[in-house]
């Protein structure tokens, strides 16, 4: 019986801090509502932790190869 | 059910090969790398991808006249960006059958079922800001043709009418990224998981049963226990799915070994159920499918600041730390020092179960590592973004060193978009090139640990030695890591990209780590005893190991980003 009561406080307390408190701190600090709100547009996913779940990672390579590539290009044609 | 996460041991032998895990990691890892280049490599969407390829580089040849990337080039280059070798049948097949619970806010079984009707309902509610942000896209195009137009009809030989169409296409292009992502939201699909997830829970129970066989445990004991430690990683998904519980960075991993321990420590697992709990055999075999995913050709992504400050600080760090750990804070547990070394220093948890698995530490001794990670990277996620911010560091070096010091990658991508485009893009390659690290991480750990870790003092490691005790998956992570870079580079970028990182990877490797990731995480939680939890606490050395290193982390991937972006190679920061 100790055993179940246990289990029911330790689910009850992890639960109510994540899905209640948290929700409602991300509420009320303009910060974190901004984070939220910045996550939610781009949905990203913070708690992904490798770099291919992670599609902005694709998108910035692209991003930077392009622009390094533009950069090398420029180079060549700059030389006499 | 062994305690370590790796618990190799004696004399290597043929009869290895079919009886230990080790290789049975390496056996069923390779079976889905060798079935994605099979199916990926050989395919008509292969062929119409090169055609694809070929047209989009003709027209950027022919483009390349201009002095700067004109509008015809910029959509051909994204014609190639859109191209995925897992829009092949068998791709959707694997994504379709290997799908995990998705996001919810309110009810958790919106992440099983969405109706026809929610899903028409989401679609019609994000409408609105598409329709906006395409009507600024057209007319973005518009100005951008115009400005383009006058700049050609000059020849490109009047040096304002380039920048100033320079400028116009530019502008088209955060228009246009702005009217992509918002037109994802108005593609909502419906979908009912519970067919695939019990289609799934049957092929993963099969597929590692395999090995059981071989290895001489009961398959029926494992399969039994099996699909408890599955439908904990089921609900660990939908947990960590939730649209709060994932901004902290508390995911399913996380949620696999809370609510395995929660069923350990407080009802405790059934003993019918320990059989399936073979944690060192799904973190080997999601160890060696995510070789597939460590490809060395992306280390060049940003050039030569980024392998300084992703290649040289973080070694730096990891050996500095880990001696910090053993010479200063004396760690009892030299294991458990490594793993927070390695993950605070390298990826955060993918580095944490390399380290882990090749150095031999105990579960309890990943979990805590992991834990501490998970914690440290929610505050900084926020913290480091705000006092960026606050202290107005340019957003390439405040994104370079969120990335080398951020420990997961979702969290960096997160804390680089609340600075700003540029911070996100170098902020995620930094990181991206540290996660390739990985590999020799794993690998060096593993060798050290065999030639000095375990041996006496003064006693002498012979090479037959080293084989007998070094984790032979590790050799499979490696070995698939070389293979798939050494395939990828051989392909070049584009193709690469379309048919490595969005096919073999994307739909094939990728979703079954995934699910290997979580099983073992949600097997480790339902044998883990919260008092040997505990025990490492002791002392709080661990916090103080990971608070010093990451300090120190802190403070060195800041000097290296500032001194290679801005005193270095000034020219490569100012093209970002």
């Amino acid at each position: 019986m100790d055993r179940i009561a246990n289990a029911i406080l330790w689910w009850l307390g992890i639960f109510l801090f994540i899905f209640a408190f948290l929700p409602w701190l991300t509420s009320k600090v303009p910060i974190l509502r901004q984070m939220h709100e910045v996550l939610e547009w781009h949905e990203i996913d913070p708690s992904r932790f490798y770099y291919s779940n992670v599609p902005q990672t694709l998108e910035g390579e692209w991003y930077l190869r392009g622009a390094l590539e533009s950069q090398a290009l420029k180079q060549d044609k700059d030389r006499p | 059910m062994a305690d370590d996460v790796v618990i190799e041991r004696g004399k290597s032998q043929l009869s290895d090969l079919w009886t230990k895990e080790d290789y049975w990691a390496i056996w069923l890892g390779f079976f889905v790398i060798l079935v994605s280049f099979g199916v990926y490599l050989n395919s008509e969407t292969r062929v119409e991808i090169e055609k694809k390829i070929a047209a989009a580089n003709q027209i950027q040849q022919q483009e390349a006249a201009a002095p700067f990337k004109t509008i015809a080039w910029y959509k051909a280059d994204d014609e190639k960006k859109g191209l995925k070798a897992s829009s092949h049948p068998f791709g959707k097949f694997v994504l379709h059958w290997t799908k995990h619970p998705g996001g919810w806010d309110v009810n958790p079984l919106d992440s099983f079922i969405r109706t026809e009707e929610q899903a028409k309902a989401a679609s019609a509610k994000a409408m609105p800001k598409y329709e906006e942000a395409k009507a600024k896209a057209e007319e973005a195009l518009a100005a951008a043709k115009i400005a383009e137009d006058a700049a050609r009809a000059a020849k490109f030989q009047d040096a304002t009418l380039n920048e100033a169409a320079k400028a116009a296409i530019g502008k088209w292009r955060d228009a246009a990224k702005a009217a992509k992502e918002a037109k994802a939201k108005t593609e909502v699909k419906p979908f009912n998981l519970i067919p695939t997830l019990i289609g799934l829970g049957v092929f993963l129970a099969l597929f590692f049963s395999i090995g059981t066989f071989f290895m001489g445990k009961s398959v029926p004991a494992f399969i039994q226990g099996f699909f408890l430690v599955f439908l904990v990683g089921v609900l660990a998904y939908v947990l960590g799915n939730q649209t709060i519980s994932k901004q902290y960075g508390f995911g399913a991993e996380a949620w696999g070994v809370v609510l395995g321990m929660l069923i350990a420590n407080t009802i405790g697992t059934p003993q019918w159920a320990k059989q399936g709990c073979e944690v060192e055999y799904f973190i080997k075999t999601g160890l060696v499918l995510l070789g597939a995913e460590v490809l060395f050709n992306k280390i060049v992504a940003i050039g030569i600041p980024g392998i300084f400050v992703a290649w040289v600080v973080t070694p730096i760090v990891l050996i500095v730390t880990f001696i910090f750990g053993q010479k200063v804070l004396k760690m009892p547990s030299p294991t458990l020092n490594i793993v927070i070394s390695a993950d605070m220093s390298v990826c955060g948890t993918s580095a944490a179960i390399a380290t882990a698995a090749a150095c031999r530490a105990k579960k309890e001794e990943l979990t805590l590592s992991i834990g501490l990670s998970l914690v440290f990277t929610a505050i900084m996620m926020i913290a480091m973004p705000a006092f960026i911010k606050a202290v107005g560091i340019p957003e390439v070096l405040g994104g370079a060193w969120i990335g080398g010091t951020i420990d997961s990658t979702g969290a960096v991508a997160a804390a680089g978009a609340f600075l700003g485009p540029k911070a996100m893009y170098v902020a995620a390659t930094i990181k991206m090139i540290q996660n390739v690290l990985i590999g020799v991480t794993a690998f060096g750990v593993a060798v050290y640990w065999c030639t000095k870790m375990e041996c006496r003092e003064g006693e002498r490691v012979g090479l037959d030695e080293i084989w007998h005790r070094f984790p032979k998956f590790v050799l499979g992570f490696l070995a698939a890591s070389i293979l798939v870079s050494a395939i990828s580079g051989s392909l070049g970028g584009e193709l690469g990209s379309a048919l490595v990182d969005n096919g073999v990877v994307a739909g094939g490797t990728k979703p079954i780590r995934d699910w290997a990731f979580t099983l073992s995480f949600a097997a480790i939680g339902l044998s883990t005893n919260f008092r040997e939890l505990a025990h490492y606490f002791k002392g709080g050395k661990p916090v103080i190991l990971y608070v010093c290193g990451q300090s120190f982390n802190l403070a060195l991937t800041l000097a290296m980003a500032y001194v290679m972006f801005y005193i270095v190679f000034p020219e490569i920061t100012a093209k970002i």
